[in-house]
């Protein structure tokens, strides 16, 4: 079986960068969108295994990428990984996690990000959707 | 002065006031109304005297505070506040029962007042916030990623000497980090003091997503949780968001000031007209000299015993913003070297 890709949306090019290096040195491939929009459509056209999904971005937030991937019976089986821009105990603003888990996102991390718990979110969506088929 | 007079003046008075005010009776036939809610409401002439509310107010949110204030006829219950939309205006409708010397309901006064200036401000306001947090947030959070990178050895191993610095590094990012949210958390609070969300709350549930939040910092300091609920808590009024804002600082605080393998119980409950909540840990304890100014914005014990404990100093004032706006109210006990307790009291709805 062939690496497993995974497509970044994030519009912070360094958070985007940083994401990229530790999915990399865990041999996944990587391709990256900085904007919504971008990110839809590498989504729909470079056939990524997995997507890691900024909450807060220009020109289409992540919500609505997540909510007309899901939409779509084309793309749906895709796991979503939300990155929620709430701090580790802030609920408080617009952005809340209880957002992230109304959306269909497979699951969601807050923002600050910890690289070993990142690739485990993502080892564990792998398992699950690798389970499904 | 002579009756007659004296009324003339009240007359006057009400019509020069800068706030528009309507009264009904407990029918909610309009008693009385001034020039200024003629205006603002759009009630046009004095034809509408004697007639019920909602044949001669259009906004029909504010018809139903009216009739709601009128028809539910609690004993406890006090005033409904809510913004409407008039036109192209922001108004902030103020509706209170009317109650004779024996407390019989006998009809409803509404105030109205213009906020479409303020509602602007706040519109700047926001979008000023959303500025920072994302011009400030994101470079902190990237910053923190790159460290902690660093720190794995993801691109190669550190020698003890950069290791040292880099944990430095990722420690004053992360406190910049928590005090960009707490800093954004007080605003949100402020706001939210003014137009609130409000929603009748079973707190049962945001306690428990709070401890499950909270226990990973508690098992980082062994520290024991403790839960005591009552089975069936009382409904509140209130905003979700700030009451989980509110129990993460109290008991985040509780673990932060309580030394390894102590203990922090939370016990909640009915007392009274109010919902009680009381945060206890057998922690450092609070100075006497400082009780008066831990609510203070940014106030922190600066001490020998504290100068190992980060934090931003904004913690309980966020926690003393949110008590005030559900109108409730917050004391604290503390013995220093014994433990501190924080006692909680909000308004039952």
């Amino acid at each position: 079986m062939g690496k497993k890709k995974i497509l970044i949306v994030e519009d912070d090019i360094d958070f985007a960068d940083a994401t990229k290096l530790i999915l990399e040195s865990k041999s996944y491939d990587v391709i990256v969108a900085h904007d919504g929009k971008e990110g839809l459509k590498k989504a729909q056209t470079a056939e990524p295994n997995l997507i890691i999904l900024d909450v807060m971005m220009p020109e289409m937030d992540g919500y609505e990428v997540c909510a007309k991937l899901k939409a779509d019976p084309k793309y749906q089986h895709i796991p979503i990984l939300l990155l929620t821009a709430v701090g580790e105990a802030i609920p408080t603003t617009k952005y809340t996690m209880e957002m992230g888990m109304k959306t269909e996102a497979d699951d969601y991390i807050p923002k600050p990000v910890e690289p070993m718990e990142l690739v485990e979110r993502v080892e564990n969506l792998f398992r699950i959707s690798g389970s499904k088929t | 002065m002579p009756r007659r007079v004296m009324k003339e003046v009240l007359a006057a008075v009400i019509n020069s006031l800068a706030d528009g005010i309507l009264v009904t009776d407990e029918q909610g036939h309009i008693i009385l109304y001034n020039q200024k809610a003629e205006a603002l409401l759009g009630i046009k002439g004095r034809t509408g005297l004697g007639e019920p509310v909602q044949d001669y107010i259009k906004n029909e949110v504010l018809v139903g505070l009216i009739n709601k204030t009128l028809t539910l006829n609690l004993p406890f219950h006090t005033e409904e506040i809510c913004i409407i939309d008039s036109g192209d205006s922001k108004l902030r409708v103020h509706v209170c029962p009317v109650r004779d010397e024996h407390a019989l309901l006998i009809g409803s006064v509404t105030l109205v007042n213009d906020v479409s200036m303020l509602n602007a401000i706040d519109k700047i306001k926001s979008n000023f916030l959303a500025m920072v947090s994302h011009q400030l947030k994101s470079p902190l959070g990237s910053t923190l990623l790159q460290t902690s990178i660093l720190l794995d050895g993801l691109v190669g191993e550190l020698s003890d000497k950069q290791r040292d610095l880099i944990q430095k590094v990722k420690a004053k990012t992360k406190g910049m980090t928590e005090l960009v949210n707490d800093i954004l958390d007080v605003c949100f609070i402020e706001e939210a003091g003014y137009i609130s969300q409000i929603e009748p709350l079973n707190l049962s549930e945001t306690v428990q997503r709070t401890i499950e939040l909270m226990q990973p910092q508690a098992q980082d300091k062994n520290i024991v949780l403790k839960v005591t609920m009552e089975d069936q808590l009382p409904i509140i009024n209130g905003n979700k968001s700030s009451m989980e804002a509110m129990f993460i600082n109290l008991i985040s605080n509780a673990i932060k000031y309580t030394p390894s393998d102590g203990q922090v119980s939370l016990e909640i409950g009915k007392n009274g007209h109010y919902l009680q909540l009381k945060v206890s840990d057998n922690g450092i304890g609070i100075e006497e000299k400082d009780i008066s100014r831990i609510f203070d914005k940014f106030y922190r014990e600066r001490s020998e015993r504290t100068k190992h404990i980060s934090g931003t100093g904004l913690g309980l004032s966020i926690v003393k913003g949110v008590v005030d706006a559900h109108h409730g109210s917050i004391s604290v006990e503390s013995e220093v070297g014994k433990g501190s307790t924080f006692t909680v009291l909000l308004p039952i709805s």
